[in-house]
């Protein structure tokens, strides 16, 4: 093999807190190759951005570099001087952060932010500047007319694309990716990770591409090595990690994405035909969105939304960011009221009568997504579940109480001397399990779960989930879990819906909504599941989703093409007993719908 | 590259022994190992102290002529007396009970009021929250002291120390209370805040249990402030003759001191030392307030031993 680009030699960085020393990376040794893709993966916290940032030399105190070296191209990086410092970052290696939005400066254009990185280290005047700016969007796919444009303008996908163009503008020999898709949906994830490799097959840069998704990886690099605790497992090939990893720590990481990937919640119950607990019935959401001074434009949030939730039933609620599953989720918990249509619980309309309201706040709780902010960093977990259960069971005894908090605890597993800790002594999973615990001590009927492991490491999503369906089949709860991961959905969820602007587009048993997808939209979120058994240099065919998929689209399917309420009736076409799809018009109806004359409130 | 012992590193910035602190809870630990906070904490506690065993350390009433006038320390005046006769030390304890206690009550006070229309203006939101914000950027625009002199001056003979902090109360929530709004504010779009609401809980009880705890740092920053502010400008009010002169206060003495001409009669025992307590004390709370923003905000704690580090690194490079 040909000389290394990087090679970090027993690396070791420690942070100095208050009052120890705590090491994060523990004499960590690895090369990267001109041309290849190694991925770094680990949980969150076992070191894989310190070391990316220890490589650009961004370690500040209280981070501390305690011995090895870091050598690129035979160059030692720890011993340059501020001025070669200044030569070798960007220009020899480049970063892309895992926030695109913090990374890019709000108050500068995207013109002027590439501009001045190419000002910082070429002698180029400012037409040649603006030339290469163009050159660079267009390599990542965006329209260069939109250069003078700001940050806040474009989409999360569309500012990491910015952020991939910025890195490469100084044309780098090494990339470090932070993390580049972790806080992005999965199709937008899946095309700017093709955007990558397409990138680098082009330019022949390096990758040091940095993630807690092992099949991602898998898909994505040549080499990957593993991580925990600060210390580096084990390295190899790609396609080895995950088909015969040799550590245990590597085989449990590739597990429980297997298990999760293939496993399914089996179908939904055949005999349920009395009334559903909860159901929506033609739901639509409109907000007013400002279009200039005084005036306002409708924007179609949910249209004409209908499912229901049986207990001991969960059902899942797929889509990307901006398809309105958070906008069904705040509908139910009553943050919105509905603009047309009804929400029914018990059969009876939850908005009109005010007895059923009350029934209905204690019958509906909520599981959020991020455990950080879902659990009060003042109060212990003792007390923030004896609240619940005081407040639901006033005449209980403290005694009670006790024993209640004490039961709720081993309900989710964990020892219940801990009601006497506090959050921030427990980790992300432990956090989630606090906040279920709190859920089930009032006792609800129906829990919403709004991405409940999406903030979690991956090895830890399977532990939630089995608990979720433990808590479903034991006391008969119906979920409403809302997902961009139509792989969880299935392990988790009998039934699934999955929406695209606003619209249930498909909906049916888990099983068959994804075994025989009909819609492009889900077909489009099958296809854009991690496939780790195949590199992403084999299988690569241009996707439905190029076709129909458009970075820019909001609201409803149609809200680019009309204003007002929606006019469009879309039929429904039945599969099988228990599997619809929406009739569709994308694919070689696109360019029609572009003709349609625009209608008029 | 060097490598860095970091056995040596731990030695160097003392850190074993800082851990012994490791169990107490955060603020108090922080407050112990910051040295600015524990000199704060123990020169605010001599000062209390000595206040508060006034009747023990003084046998003269601070009213009364003691001994002649303008006499220099000595063993039976420790600080000498004043032209009336009356004995300085008697009035520096017995004033540093009235000043200290105006100071702390009307920062309590004006703290009290701050949170319950800061905090009821964020929580609620709406009409709740547009008539508190109008009332506090009306405070907010109304000059403090030119106000509190005019409402003194409505007082016969002077207004009483207690009529000066209440009308420091009043006048001095406003900003304050904007503060905790916005904290308030943030604090109310956290998921905990849904979740409480949701189990059902009171919003009584969400604004006093939830959302309270998490700016206690930040009101009490706001109340050593204010404190360090009520003592000040309660002593210069009565300086300039604002307040009741028949009252025992350390701005009363500086009063009399400069209206006696203690200066032009060389009686600097007169002067110094209420003036010495007044800065005694605004430095001790100044010192505590340090500490309090480190703990209200970790990152200035975690520049702490930056210094001490780049002191080690250079010794071992060199």
């Amino acid at each position: 093999m040909s000389q290394a680009i990087l090679s970090i030699k027993d690396l070791s960085i420690h942070y100095i807190s208050e009052d120890k020393i705590v090491p994060a990376v523990n004499k960590v040794s690895f090369d990267i190759h001109p041309g290849e893709v190694f991925g770094l993966a680990g949980e969150s916290g076992c070191g894989k951005s310190t070391i990316a940032f220890a490589i650009s030399r961004l370690t500040k105190l209280p981070g501390l570099i305690t011995g090895g070296e870091i050598l690129y191209q035979g160059i030692d990086v720890l011993s340059l001087n501020q001025e070669a410092l200044r030569q070798y970052r960007w220009a020899e290696t480049s970063l892309v952060f895992q926030s695109a939005m913090d990374a890019l400066n709000p108050v500068l254009s995207i013109e002027e932010q590439i501009c001045d990185t190419l000002f910082a280290h070429q002698k180029i005047d400012k037409k040649q500047a603006r030339e290469r700016a163009s050159e660079l969007l267009e390599l990542v796919g965006i329209d260069p007319a939109r250069m003078g444009e700001y940050a806040h303008q474009f989409s999360g996908g569309m500012r990491q694309r910015i952020g991939i163009a910025l890195a490469l503008a100084l044309k780098p020999k090494l990339i470090i990716m932070d993390e580049p898709t972790t806080a992005l949906d999965v199709v937008v994830q899946r095309d700017i990770i093709e955007k990558i490799y397409q990138l680098k097959e082009q330019f022949g840069f390096a990758v040091l591409y940095i993630s807690h998704d092992l099949s991602m990886m898998a898909e994505f690099s040549d080499r990957i090595g593993v991580m925990k605790d600060g210390e580096l497992l084990e390295v190899a090939p790609a396609k080895q990690i995950w088909r015969q990893p040799e550590h245990p720590y590597t085989r449990q990481l590739a597990k429980a994405f297997m298990s999760m990937n293939n496993a399914s919640a089996g179908g939904a119950r055949a005999n349920v035909h009395h009334q559903p607990i909860l159901a929506l019935n033609q739901v639509s959401k409109q907000f007013k969105t400002k279009a200039g001074f005084l005036r306002s434009k409708p924007f179609n949030a949910l249209t004409n939304v209908s499912f229901e939730l049986n207990p001991g039933e969960a059902m899942a609620l797929v889509g990307e960011s901006g398809s309105g599953k958070s906008t069904c989720a705040k509908i139910l918990s009553q943050v919105y009221a509905p603009s047309s249509g009804e929400l029914l619980f018990h059969g009876k309309n939850v908005w009109q009568e005010k007895a059923s309201k009350q029934a209905y706040r204690k019958a509906v709780q909520m599981i959020f997504q991020d455990p950080f902010g879902s659990l009060n960093p003042t109060l212990n977990v003792g007390y923030q579940l004896a609240r619940p259960v005081q407040i639901h069971h006033p005449h209980y005894s403290t005694k009670e109480v006790q024993v209640r908090v004490d039961q709720l605890l081993e309900l989710v597993g964990l020892p219940s001397a801990w009601a006497r800790r506090y959050p921030h002594e427990l980790s992300g999973g432990q956090r989630q399990r606090v906040a279920i615990a709190r859920v089930l001590a009032v006792e609800p009927e129906v829990i919403l779960a709004d991405e409940p492991t999406s903030m979690l490491d991956v090895s830890l999503r399977t532990g939630i989930l089995n608990l979720l369906k433990q808590l479903k089949d034991d006391f008969n709860i119906a979920f409403l879990y809302i997902t961009h991961d139509i792989a969880t959905a299935r392990y988790f969820a009998e039934r699934t819906a999955v929406m695209y602007r606003g619209t249930i587009v498909e909906w049916g048993n888990s099983d068959a909504v994804t075994e025989d997808p009909r819609h492009p939209y889900t077909r489009t979120l099958l296809e854009a599941i991690p496939n780790p058994d195949h590199h992403l240099s084999e299988n690569r065919q241009t996707s439905l989703m190029q076709q129909i998929w458009n970075p820019n689209g909001r609201g409803c399917t149609h809200s680019h093409y009309c204003e007002g309420p929606c006019q469009h009736e879309l039929t429904t076409v039945q599969i099988s007993p228990h599997h619809f799809v929406r009739h569709f018009d994308f694919g070689p109806y696109h360019d029609s719908l572009k003709h349609m004359p625009k209608k008029r409130a | 590259m060097n490598q860095i012992d970091t056995a040596k590193l731990e030695t160097a910035l003392n850190l074993k022994n800082k851990q012994k602190f490791a169990r107490l809870p955060a603020p108090l630990r922080m407050f112990l190992l910051d040295s600015k906070g524990a000199i704060g904490l123990l020169m605010l506690l001599a000062i209390l102290l000595m206040s508060l065993s006034a009747p023990l350390l003084s046998d003269y009433d601070p009213q009364r002529r003691a001994g002649g006038s303008h006499e220099p320390p000595s063993a039976e005046h420790i600080l000498g007396t004043t032209r009336m006769g009356k004995d300085v030390f008697t009035q520096l304890v017995y004033g540093g009970r009235t000043s200290l206690l105006v100071g702390f009550t009307a920062s309590l006070l004006s703290v009290a009021i701050a949170i319950v229309i800061g905090v009821s203006a964020g929580y609620f939101g709406g009409v709740v929250d547009e008539l508190l914000t109008f009332l506090t950027n009306v405070m907010l625009v109304i000059p403090g002291l030119p106000l509190i002199i005019v409402m003194a001056s409505f007082f016969d003979g002077g207004a009483s120390p207690f009529v000066i902090g209440v009308v420091f109360a009043i006048t001095g929530w406003a900003w304050s209370a904007r503060v905790l709004r916005t904290q308030t504010l943030t604090l109310k779009n956290k998921e905990f805040i849904t979740a409480a609401e949701l189990i059902g809980e009171r919003k009584w009880r969400i604004v006093l249990i939830q959302i309270f705890p998490n700016m206690l740092s930040l009101t009490v920053g706001g109340f050593v402030l204010g404190t360090i502010y009520a003592i000040l400008a309660e002593a210069g009010l009565e300086f300039i003759g604002i307040g009741d002169p028949s009252a025992v206060t350390w701005g009363t003495m500086l009063y009399w001191a400069q209206s006696n001409q203690a200066i032009s009669f060389g009686a600097w025992w007169e002067l110094v030392p209420p003036a010495v307590a007044i800065m005694w004390t605004g430095a001790a709370l100044t010192l505590i307030n340090f500490s309090v923003d480190q703990i209200t905000n970790p990152q200035l704690a975690s520049q702490k031993n930056q210094s001490k580090i780049r002191r080690f690194l250079k010794g071992a490079s060199a």
